[in-house]
């Protein structure tokens, strides 16, 4: 295959459903030839590419379902198809999921993130995927429509490999629910760039509540990681050198950072560590 | 001096480049019967081509033309001819073009460019310059020998050697014998993008009457335009070329590009024009970009301070082509040591060829590499002595009147002061630094400087000019040859007519595009040259307006030429300001009461040309410039030993410019310059893998600079020490204001921890490496990180 830069998108169909029934019958009867689309900003770049070429491509941004953004009970609601910039305007997530509003104001871009969802990037599932580590601790619950049937997947099932998910071809991501703790929880993201607006080369995230110490780890492995650490955590208390090596021993043994040309393994490593301490200093007691 | 002169006077292109009408070539698609241009690349960085299969792709319809190297072997280039308008017989980097479609559509020239079928026969490739220098087992160019060169230039046939430039001077093994210390080191800088942001874009229409017309993101359109004459075997008259405003240049788009592809495809294409515009990958790829360095230094210094020997080897990584990176390695080679007198150098500046993309100018022209170099070895050596390293560079900065860069020509007397930029530099860091305790234990604060000097590398007899031309109004059309590519020089150059001619700088008129049937010559917008040379030439061209203005007025007012004056628009005998003549009733010619008339239309037309030498052969000896400006950089840093992360507090510069035409003009250009360079200083490399493959032609993994990553403070002085030959004292800036900076950062960085940084990209990364490799013990800081507050 010759190498071509394109200037062009390959030619597609585009239909815009405005009910989530008419999206999901549209996809059950075309499931191998179309393409889901939120914000574009992976789509594009890969319809550029040439490395998908859907026949049809459904776009989800006009669908009710899709746009929530609302507590429901002990549930916080995000809509898959809510652009992060709507997102981070909200009080709620601000207050109840820390790391993941800091995850969210700083992806991509300011421009990038009026049109960029947290659908979008679970769709994607890249390793780096930087909702992905505070959803994790967060213990989000991904809710999944079909024609069928829908159905709820805990997060720490979603991700099955590189840029692989456990989603079915017919299935569409609706709604990210994440549990609102009465606990007084402590989280926080982390994430290694080269500049201000760069993709992950590491993240990490943690929280802690209710005794339990959670930490997650993005860009460092071909699926997010989580890690429990509650048992080697007194009293929300910061541990000390020797156990914070035994906690390291255990992170090393769960990740595989990559050598490539953003940074090299031994770098990756090394930083994991370091913003590992840096987080759990942010969530625990000295 | 000056109403005009020294103000900061609103950019000339300032609306329309705010409210989005101002044209790039990139607009440009309403030529009539306009055919999109695109082209298929190498994947291969050395490889013959066995076979070209067009034959599914002609029957495409709405293809109109498909050429290969063949249909025009003519090799191009500005000062060497080393590179093919399409490979011919072998391709020398992975991205360049091999064969060229012209169609009706993108989606239909994409469509044609995969049925394409190109065979190869793959070659070893050699990547590192180094190498390439050492051995000869592979050539990228065999047929060296016969490609023409300008006479400046020595390439050596049989190896990699695009360009040798010697400097020679004293006695270098009696230097080193008389030395009390001798210091020697090896620094890098990678290859680099020049990350406009106008992707280039050529327009080729070659007309049936044999007239070639072009509309070209160039910044040098006459040099397009005789260089088009030549490829193509027409009189340099027959061809016009159109250079609207640049969104950007930097450099990369200096030279001769793809007009002569997109004018082939045209004259196949039935002679409809073809508009070429690379993407952004395209760019990265078959676009030129920087040279890369390495630079070995040895330096012989006594207990005192003072430099006595110095031997250098500059190895300028060029990439596939040399065309104008053989200037690049002579500019080096004979500013060498930096702004410094020394008495006993040798220095031998190569151009190498690999098997990568292919370099050209680049904004500082291989003294922002060459002065990374000199200026770290500078505190090293200071280190090494245990002294102060201001101290260390005054005792052996170049001064007025003393010895050019080895090149046994004195420099000017009213050159620029490069220790009055280091005080103002070094005296404002020293101020407001607070020491090298940051506010947590691993955090270090450093601060340091560098010294830079530059001059506009070209050729001896580079020439400018301009006219200025009168309307009913007394407004005036000022033409010049210099392109506007965001640097500000049209507004400078307004400045300069409004003052010489005492009119308003609202009557000024002066366009950013360029029309080389139409407009005044100028070699070339590149080197800081414009504004010394074109200003020149503007001011001549309103001394002549001048003239022929007091020519008419003296036969009117009964007063000798020599005794008017021209002022606020009106010309009146020295002395006798009431009696007054209009300006307005002079520049169409003047009509007495009776109706008989004298004079006419005033046009007024100037010319400047450079004085310089040619540079002797083995010793590089002789005057390599018109004007050399002198300055200094200083940054104070923050790094994080456990991350290797830097933070740029403040960025402090200091120039001598001579004078400032235009201070918030100048302003810009130092911030643009000084952030670039901290790109180039802390980010940017271009990478490849072992075959020669670009790594990153994006902007995800070519990491600029953002806007949150700038430093918390800026500060700049201008020193204006006027040069007398200079309109009205100036001198250029445009380069000048990046050179400093990344020697800056890695002396702040030794200057912190003690850690030496001997390459660039100075990333955390690297920061991190070299603090493991150098002072492993500030890792151990992570516990204590751990438990503090
Ligand atoms: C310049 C740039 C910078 C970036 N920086 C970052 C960064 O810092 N961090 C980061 O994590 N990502 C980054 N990204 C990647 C991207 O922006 C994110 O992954 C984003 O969240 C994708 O959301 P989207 O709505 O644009 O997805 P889209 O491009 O619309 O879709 C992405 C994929 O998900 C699928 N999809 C979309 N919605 C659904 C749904 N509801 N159900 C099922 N599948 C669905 C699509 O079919 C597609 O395969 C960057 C991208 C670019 C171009």
């Amino acid at each position: 295959m010759n190498q071509i830069s394109h200037l062009t998108l390959p030619e597609f169909k585009i239909v815009t459903p405005s009910t989530l029934r008419e999206a999901l019958s549209i996809l059950d009867t075309n499931n191998t030839r179309s393409k889901l689309l939120a914000g574009g900003t992976d789509l594009l770049v890969d319809l550029r590419n040439r490395t998908i070429n859907p026949n049809i491509i459904i776009d989800l941004k006009n669908i009710p379902e899709l746009n929530e953004l609302k507590q429901k009970g002990d549930i916080f609601v995000i809509g898959a198809a809510v652009p992060i910039a709507d997102i981070l305007k909200s009080k709620e997530v601000r207050k109840n999921f820390h790391s993941l509003y800091t995850a969210l104001n700083e992806m991509c871009d300011e421009i990038l993130r009026f049109r960029a969802t947290i659908g979008g990037n679970l769709g994607t599932a890249s390793p780096a995927a930087d909702t992905a580590g505070p959803l994790l601790i967060h213990r989000a619950r991904i809710i999944v429509a079909s024609k069928k049937i829908s159905r709820e997947i805990p997060i720490q099932e979603f991700f099955i490999g590189v840029k692989q998910n456990c989603l079915m071809p017919n299935e569409i991501i609706t709604a990210i629910h994440i549990p609102i703790s009465t606990e007084n929880e402590k989280s926080v993201f982390l994430k290694l760039k080269r500049n201000s607006e760069d993709l992950a080369l590491i993240g990490v995230s943690a929280i802690n509540y209710n005794s339990q110490t959670k930490l997650a780890f993005t860009a460092v492995a071909p699926i997010p990681i989580l890690v429990d650490i509650t048992a080697y955590i007194s009293g929300n208390k910061r541990p000390n050198e020797e156990k914070f090596k035994e906690i390291w021993k255990l992170v090393k043994n769960a990740i595989s950072p990559i050598n490539d040309l953003r940074a090299s393994r031994e770098y990756r490593l090394h930083m994991t560590e370091i913003l590992t301490r840096k987080a759990l200093k942010e969530v625990l007691q000295k | 001096m000056g109403k005009y002169v020294g103000e900061s006077i609103i950019r000339k292109d300032a609306l329309e480049k705010v409210n989005g009408t101002a044209t790039y070539a990139f607009d440009i698609d309403n030529i009539p019967n306009l055919l999109i241009g695109k082209f298929l690349t190498s994947p291969y960085a050395h490889a013959h081509i066995r076979s070209i299969d067009i034959s599914k792709a002609e029957k495409i319809n709405g293809v109109v033309a498909i050429v290969t190297g063949k249909d025009w072997p003519v090799r191009i280039g500005l000062y060497a001819g080393d590179r093919d308008i399409l490979a011919v017989d072998k391709v020398v980097w992975a991205g360049q073009p091999v064969v060229a479609i012209s169609a009706e559509s993108y989606e239909i020239a994409e469509k044609a460019l995969e049925q394409i079928q190109i065979e190869y026969e793959p070659l070893p490739a050699i990547i590192d310059p180094v190498k390439a220098k050492l051995s000869n087992d592979i050539l990228v160019h065999e047929k060296l020998g016969e490609y023409e060169h300008s006479p400046a230039f020595n390439p050596i046939p049989g190896t990699n050697i695009a360009n040798h430039f010697k400097l020679r001077k004293g006695n270098i093994e009696k230097g080193f014998k008389e030395s009390d210390k001798i210091i020697e080191n090896t620094f890098t800088m990678p290859q680099v993008a020049h990350a406009y942001l106008e992707p280039i874009v050529a327009i080729g229409h070659y007309k049936r009457d044999g007239k070639i017309e072009i509309w070209s993101s160039a910044q040098s359109p006459f040099t397009v335009r005789y260089l088009m004459g030549i490829t193509f075997a027409i009189p340099t008259s027959n061809v016009t070329v159109h250079a609207p405003y640049l969104g950007g240049g930097f450099g990369g788009k200096a030279g001769l590009n793809y007009e002569p592809l997109a004018v082939l495809l045209s004259k196949n294409s039935n002679y409809r024009p073809v508009k070429l515009q690379l993407t952004r990958e395209e760019n990265f790829r078959s676009a030129p970009i920087r040279v890369g360095m390495v630079a070995k230094i040895k330096t012989g210094v006594k207990d005192n301070g003072r430099i006595i020997a110095e031997e250098i080897e500059y190895i300028w990584d060029s990439g596939a082509c040399a065309d104008y990176a053989v200037n690049v390695g002579r500019a080096g080679g004979y500013v060498s040591i930096g702004p410094y007198e020394i008495d006993n150098i040798k220095s031998d500046s190569y151009t190498l060829y690999t098997n990568k993309p292919y370099a050209t100018a680049f904004r500082g022209f291989g003294h922002m590499e060459l002065h990374w170099a000199i200026e770290r070895q500078r505190d090293i050596i200071a280190k090494n002595l245990g002294m102060d390293p201001i101290a260390l560079r005054k005792i052996n900065t170049l001064k007025a009147g003393k010895s050019y860069t080895a090149n046994q020509h004195r420099l000017r007397k009213d050159a620029g002061n490069v220790d009055e930029c280091l005080e103002k530099v070094w005296n404002d860091l020293k101020t407001h630094f607070k020491g090298k305790i940051g506010d947590k234990p691993w955090l270090f604060r450093g601060i340091g400087v560098s010294c830079f000097m530059k001059g506009p590398a070209q050729p001896p007899n580079s020439a400018s000019s301009a006219y200025v031309k009168f309307n009913e109004d007394g407004g005036i059309f000022v033409s010049v040859g210099t392109s506007e590519m965001g640097q500000g020089t049209i507004t400078s150059l307004a400045q300069i007519a409004a003052e010489e001619l005492s009119i308003p700088i609202e009557k000024v008129y002066i366009k950013g595009e360029r029309d080389t049937d139409r407009d005044a010559y100028t070699w070339q917008t590149v080197g800081s040259r414009s504004l010394f040379m074109d200003g020149n030439a503007v001011r001549n061209a309103c001394i002549d307006a001048k003239h022929q203005i007091f020519e008419i007025a003296s036969q009117v007012l009964h007063t000798p030429p020599y005794d008017l004056v021209l002022e606020n628009e009106s010309i009146y005998p020295k002395g006798e300001p009431w009696k007054n003549l209009n300006l307005v009733d002079v520049i169409m010619g003047y009509m007495f009461t009776s109706g008989e008339a004298i004079g006419g239309p005033i046009m007024g037309h100037g010319t400047y040309i450079a004085k310089m030498t040619m540079l002797d052969a083995e010793t590089g000896a002789g005057n390599p410039a018109i004007f050399e400006t002198f300055g200094s950089q200083g940054v104070e840093v923050e790094i994080n030993v456990l991350t290797g992360e830097i933070k740029i507090k403040r960025l402090i510069s200091a120039f001598d410019i001579g004078k400032a035409i235009n201070p918030q003009l100048c302003e810009s250009q130092i911030l643009g310059g000084s952030i670039m360079a901290l790109s180039l200083g802390l980010n940017e490399k271009l990478q490849y893998d072992e075959k020669g493959h670009l790594l990153n032609p994006n902007f995800v993994d070519y990491v600029l600079t953002r806007a949150d990553d700038l430093p918390d403070e800026f500060e700049f002085f201008l020193v204006e020490n006027p040069q007398l030959d200079a309109p009205f004292g100036a001198r250029g800036i445009g380069e000048l204001t990046m050179l400093g900076v990344p020697a800056a950062i890695g002396n702040a960085i030794a200057n912190a921890i003690n850690v030496e940084i001997y390459d660039t990209p100075i990333t955390s990364e690297r920061i991190w490496y070299e603090i493991k490799k150098q002072r492993p013990e500030l890792l151990k800081l992570k516990e204590e990180f751990l438990q503090e507050d």
